[in-house]
């Protein structure tokens, strides 16, 4: 409850297992979440490496142990006016695992010989977003609205590694459970500025990874993002716009349950400091890369952290 | 009892002669929450033009730009809807915000595409740029008691049934 408040008053929380939580970046950084009129398609790329090992907030020796992650991520959106907005999200993920982490008898990490990925449809999701606030004047816009969805458990559970064992849940396509999504985003422009934050909850469902049961620990993830206007000084002067960002976003999960046990290495959080950059080319394309460099882990347990991740899309507004 | 059947048709009538917000969505436009700040521009004759003279008039204010390719589209479509207003009261103003280009020139360039209600140039008169701050081309619709009843951000089709309905609602209300 600490860490939690800890992480709403911060803005800043953080994702020890954000792999497994395809939908958690809708809501962060330069978001389709953010477009006010209109529809889109956006093709999204996200790499993860997780190849540091981290006690609480103290990071220990690798005894050797990687787990890397390539998301495709294809989202369609569609604004029914200028305050309802429907979206839904269906990832693609490749996952490869290089040993399991374990905890020896000193306590310290250790490597079990256990490898293996593969690769799959994930879970799909939907969300909503109605803006329920909106205030305007001649040079500022303020909205707030409220985020809701579900994450169906589209993807497969029950993939196996290279020695036939059922692969760890975090390196499954699916996570197997269906989760709730409760979120609210308040954006703010003014000039060349634009600001917004955004929280996102997941209520975790109950779920299966091979043939035992799962739950992912719930999260709540968040994000507070700084974007400029570079070009053209004044909007509407050229059809083309370049924008730079800058955000603090992340996640903070609960511990998970596996069998109906729960897994003291597991949940914590991690903060990422993200800057980014954005093209709108001739009304219609938008290209965005974003850097996420994590600068704050605090996991339970001993387990593995990424220190990046690196993301890039491309949209096209119709 | 007369009086108070009066007032329950004017309750009634009220929502649909104001710009109410559901108008407004309909056509992408935003109410703003302050008066339309105050402004002197000039005519090529050096003769000023007051926003606060014309109280008790609606205005439409448009501000574009020579170097603005959508308000080449929009300014002359502004022009037709002038065209078509011109017998009520409301008051048709184009407001260049060039800085590095000469009032006769933005005229001339107003009038190649046909443009005949006044154009006046921003550096020539005192006009806050709060007004064009969120991008260009923007249309306002202010309103009988200088109140900014609209505000269209980027070109709109001021030609279209819908638009033309929002219009009217403006001007009755």
């Amino acid at each position: 409850m600490k860490h939690f408040m800890l992480a709403l008053l911060a803005s800043a929380v953080a994702c020890a297992r954000v792999q497994a939580c395809d939908y958690c970046l809708i809501g962060q950084g330069i978001s389709p979440l953010q477009t006010q009129t209109g529809a889109g398609l956006r093709v999204a790329q996200r790499n993860t490496l997780l190849d540091s090992v981290f006690a609480g907030d103290s990071e220990l020796v690798n005894p050797g142990v990687k787990e890397e992650y390539w998301t495709t991520e294809a989202s369609g959106f569609y604004n029914f006016s200028d305050r309802f907005l429907v979206l839904a999200t269906l990832p693609v993920r490749k996952t490869e695992g290089d040993g399991e982490l374990a905890v020896g008898p000193t306590g310290d990490p250790e490597r079990e010989d256990i490898t293996g990925g593969t690769r799959g449809v994930g879970d799909l999701s939907l969300l909503g977003r109605y803006t329920f606030y909106s205030r305007h004047t001649l040079d500022a816009t303020t909205l707030m609205a409220g985020v809701f969805g579900i994450k169906l458990p589209t993807g497969s559970t029950s993939r196996r590694g290279d020695q036939g064992e059922y692969l760890d849940a975090h390196l499954q396509p699916g996570t197997g459970s269906t989760d709730l999504l409760l979120g609210i985003s308040v954006d703010h422009a003014l000039g060349r500025y634009a600001v917004s934050a955004n929280l996102l909850a997941s209520i975790a469902g109950k779920g299966e990874t091979g043939n035992e049961s799962h739950q992912f620990g719930n999260a709540l993830n968040y994000d507070a993002t700084v974007k400029y206007r570079l070009r053209p000084a004044i909007s509407g002067a050229s059809s083309n716009a370049f924008f730079v960002s800058l955000g603090v976003n992340g996640e903070y999960r609960d511990k998970e349950e596996l069998g109906g046990a729960t897994l003291p290495d597991s949940g914590g959080n991690t903060v990422y400091l993200t800057p980014g950059l954005q093209f709108q080319v001739a009304s219609h394309w938008i290209f965005e890369a974003t850097y996420l460099h994590a600068v704050y882990h605090d996991l339970n347990g001993i387990q593995l952290g990424e220190n990046y991740k690196l993301s890039g899309s491309v949209t096209y507004l119709f | 009892m007369r009086m108070l059947l009066a007032a329950a048709l004017w309750l009634i009538a009220l929502p649909s002669l104001a710009l109410d917000e559901a108008s407004l969505r309909t056509q992408q436009m935003q109410r703003l929450e302050e008066p339309a700040p105050d402004f002197v521009l000039h005519d090529a004759s050096g003769t000023g033009l007051q926003l606060a003279a014309l109280r008790g008039r609606p205005v439409i204010v448009h501000f574009w730009a020579t170097w603005c390719k959508p308000c080449r589209k929009e300014l002359p479509v502004i022009q037709s809807l002038a065209r078509r207003l011109a017998d009520t009261d409301v008051v048709f103003l184009a407001v260049a915000i060039d800085t590095d280009v000469g009032a006769a020139d933005i005229r001339e360039y107003a009038a190649s595409l046909g443009v005949t209600i006044p154009v006046y140039r921003a550096g020539d008169g005192r006009i806050s740029d709060r007004y064009w701050s969120r991008g260009i081309p923007v249309t306002y619709l202010i309103d009988r008691d200088g109140a900014i009843a609209g505000r269209a951000l980027g070109p709109r089709d001021w030609s279209s049934d819908s638009m033309l309905a929002l219009i009217d609602r403006f001007l009755a209300h």
